[in-house]
């Protein structure tokens, strides 16, 4: 994940020139504005934003409509609402949302409007661009994905310095599996989601890629991708996963893990709370090494959507939310680490170095049409783990259907 | 003249009573039919029909016809996406994985609750019938996502109850979620399980209308317990189990919270049923016209089925 202020100056040029069209604003006298936003962490409650938003709203005389939608129909509440004529002015999307709907001319790029506001100085906009166009600025970045390990259980096997490689990994993974310890297993009976802790790490540190640069092919049908697939398939085949990894969830996987069942797990860093409470000695692997390292990193933003009646407007409120002093009432209750330069981290202490290196920081590309990728490549390994396909076989019938449903995305 | 003309209204009156048509009040002169009077009666009924249930149709038909995403304008493609459909295999496993359910669950969920009620209704006074009624109707009111979490732990590959037991007994874990074939089976075995009490429910008011008199007749014949079982009860049910099974069959074909909830159409697309299918095309892949075309289709098979309850019901 790149931070990058090069785009800011770029954008801010481009403000410059049409900083006088834009001026106040298209929409005159605007009341009300609506922003859509999930769940995060202790904040489950249109009110929890209040206090965050109530300087914005005395200063522009607007209110703003809070709505929480909740994670499990969020594409749904906003496809069925912006349909509607009822949907928000500003929302949160993760990057297979803003693909779509940037591609469907639904999104307003900020490019014209953020260099008007006060904005900050960003660390993560490349995560929010599309084809040279900021569409959407990071709001949550987090979420990353690591390998949690329990060290006792690690002695016992006699391994006594957690994995680095994949080597090492799959060796410790074997130590394990002779000492009658389950080694690891992963969630492979749930959703597309669950590929942020299996295969796109994996994919990422082979040195692949999801899609080309342009966004308009797969990419992971590849030598990297089938390296990635082959590894999984080993930790299957071997019986390092047994094969109930097929039926299991997120929830079953870290429960496991908790109760002392697994040595390691694939997971966020959201539940490192979780794991500490195990009766065991708990550490992690910031990512292993393939022929590099990386690991998965959500990074959910703010979007202005067309229905937005004054976009200056909007793209003030998204600055003004993103500001540090926003932001850092924000981390109180949802503790992310910083967007802005020089803002203080205030997440988990022991992930504090892992955020401080942004080269191994990957996010998901906003490509339209990604989620029908995800679903196919999902479904395949699927298949795979379940022995009815080779990993060659898989990826390459997941790339067939991912490039089938990117043209159908982007004609 | 008059006369004769109110004499006439008159026995019309008279001969009106129990058909439903408007009479006047004796002693008054009878109001004038106005033609159509009835429609303004069921106006209310039909606009909401039409808004509710018409519109929704034509509209997903028109839209099966058009490429459309919901974020733009559709635009008019034809039968193309019902092309598509054809060479789908996606979509041709996914309607196989809904006859597949529904083979399974229908019959069960029938049989069974035709041969529990039979139990419970030759025990209407026994003092355990009906908490035993009420029991089996628990899951039918039970939330279908507490439902599928509940059995997905019952059914755990390695801690689960149902392998626990069956260890008790010798057998080996069996991966029940894990595998497409038993995944699906056993989909389709829990939603027996929660459909059982509504259509228990069904079967034993069917049965109480039952005249007991018939009963006691073979009972004089020498009819058993059995005899009475297939010889009476059953020909006595046959409109109730047309409307199970007619009721189940649609039930399985929407099928969608249950199989979300316990195996998210996986493993490898294993348990897709076609209500998923459509979702995914809607709402995932923002394929709106396909999705549409997806939903027609599974609208004419609910239509068949109902058209053809209708007509074995009329068949005497």
């Amino acid at each position: 994940m790149k931070r990058s202020r090069s785009t800011m100056l770029s954008a801010a040029v481009i403000g410059t020139v049409g900083l006088t069209a834009c001026g106040g604003g298209e929409g005159g006298d605007v009341d009300s504005l609506a922003l859509w936003l999930p769940p995060q962490a202790n904040i489950s409650d249109a009110s929890d934003w209040a206090p965050i938003l109530e300087n914005f709203e005395d200063e522009h005389g607007v209110d703003v409509n809070v709505r929480i939608i909740p994670w499990e129909n969020y594409e749904e509440a906003y496809l069925t609402g912006i349909t509607g004529g009822e949907g928000p002015d500003v929302g949160l999307m993760y990057a297979e949302m803003i693909g779509d709907y940037h591609s469907q001319g639904a999104l307003v790029p900020f490019d014209d409007y953020l260099p008007n506001s006060d904005a900050p100085d960003y660390l993560y906009l490349d995560e929010g661009q599309v084809g040279g166009e900021q569409v959407a600025i990071p709001l949550v970045v987090g979420g990353a994905r690591v390998l949690y390990y329990n060290a006792d259980l690690l002695g016992e096997a006699g391994v006594d310095e957690p994995p680095q490689t994949w080597m090492e990994f799959l060796e410790a993974c074997q130590r394990l599996l002779d000492a009658g310890i389950t080694p690891v297993q992963q969630p492979w009976g749930g959703h597309p989601g669950m590929l942020n802790e299996t295969f796109f790490p994996l994919l990422w540190q082979a040195g692949g890629e999801l899609f080309n640069e342009e966004g308009t092919a797969t990419a992971f049908d590849s030598a990297e991708g089938l390296a990635a697939a082959e590894f999984l398939w080993e930790l299957r085949e071997s019986g390092i996963m047994t094969e109930a990894v097929t039926s299991l969830i997120g929830d079953d996987v870290e429960a496991q893990f908790t109760q002392g069942q697994t040595a390691f797990v694939f997971s966020s860093d959201a539940r490192y709370p979780n794991f500490e409470e195990g009766d065991f000695e708990l550490g992690f692997v910031d990512s292993l090494e393939g022929q590099t390292r990386a690991t998965f990193v959500a990074a959910d933003a703010l979007v202005m959507l067309d229905k937005c009646p004054d976009k200056q407007l909007c793209a003030d409120l998204v600055a003004y939310i993103t500001s540090p002093e926003q932001m850092a009432q924000f981390h109180q209750l949802a503790p992310y680490p910083p967007l802005t330069e020089g803002a203080e981290y205030v997440g988990p202490q022991v992930f504090e170095s892992f955020y401080a290196q942004p080269e191994i920081q990957r996010s998901l590309p906003i490509v339209a049409g990604s989620s029908s990728v995800y679903n196919a490549l999902h479904t395949n390994l699927q298949q795979m783990m379940l022995g009815q396909k080779s990993p060659e076989q898989a990826l390459t019938d997941a790339a067939e259907a991912g490039d089938r449903a990117l043209e159908n995305a982007q004609n | 003249m008059t006369t004769n003309r109110t004499q006439a209204s008159a026995v019309q009156a008279d001969a009106d009573v129990g058909t439903g048509r408007t009479v006047g009040k004796p002693g008054r002169r009878p109001s004038k039919l106005r033609p159509f009077s009835g429609v303004w009666y069921v106006m209310p009924s039909l606009v909401v029909i039409a808004v509710v249930i018409v519109t929704p149709i034509l509209l997903s038909a028109y839209y099966s016809l058009t490429d459309y995403s919901l974020l733009r304008s559709p635009s008019w493609v034809g039968p193309d996406n019902y092309r598509t459909l054809l060479s789908d295999g996606a979509f041709r496993q996914a309607m196989w994985q809904t006859l597949v359910y529904t083979f399974i669950s229908v019959p069960l969920q029938t049989v069974l609750a035709l041969v529990i009620a039979a139990m419970v209704a030759r025990r209407t006074r026994h003092r355990f019938g009906a908490f035993v009624r009420s029991a089996l109707f628990i899951p039918v009111i039970a939330s279908m996502v507490i439902v599928g979490s509940v059995w997905r732990y019952l059914l755990a590959t390695d801690h689960g109850l149902v392998n626990t037991v069956l260890g008790v007994a010798g057998i080996d874990n069996v991966n029940w979620l894990g595998q497409p074939v038993t995944a699906l089976v056993v989909v389709s075995l829990v939603t027996v399980w929660k459909n059982i009490g509504y259509f228990l429910v069904i079967y034993y008011a069917g049965m109480l209308a039952i005249p007991n008199e018939i009963y006691e007749a073979s009972s004089i014949d020498g009819a058993g317990g059995i005899r009475q079982f297939w010889s009476i009860t059953i020909p006595s049910l046959r409109p109730v189990t047309l409307l199970v099974v007619i009721l189940g069959t649609i039930w399985s074909f929407q099928v969608f919270d249950l199989v979300y909830t316990m195996t998210a159409g996986g493993p490898g697309g294993g348990t897709v049923t076609l209500v998923m299918a459509i979702y995914g095309a809607a709402f995932q892949n923002m394929q709106m016209g396909y999705a549409s075309a997806m939903a027609m289709v599974l609208f004419v098979i609910v239509f068949l089925v109902s058209f053809a309850q209708r007509v074995l019901l009329n068949r005497k």
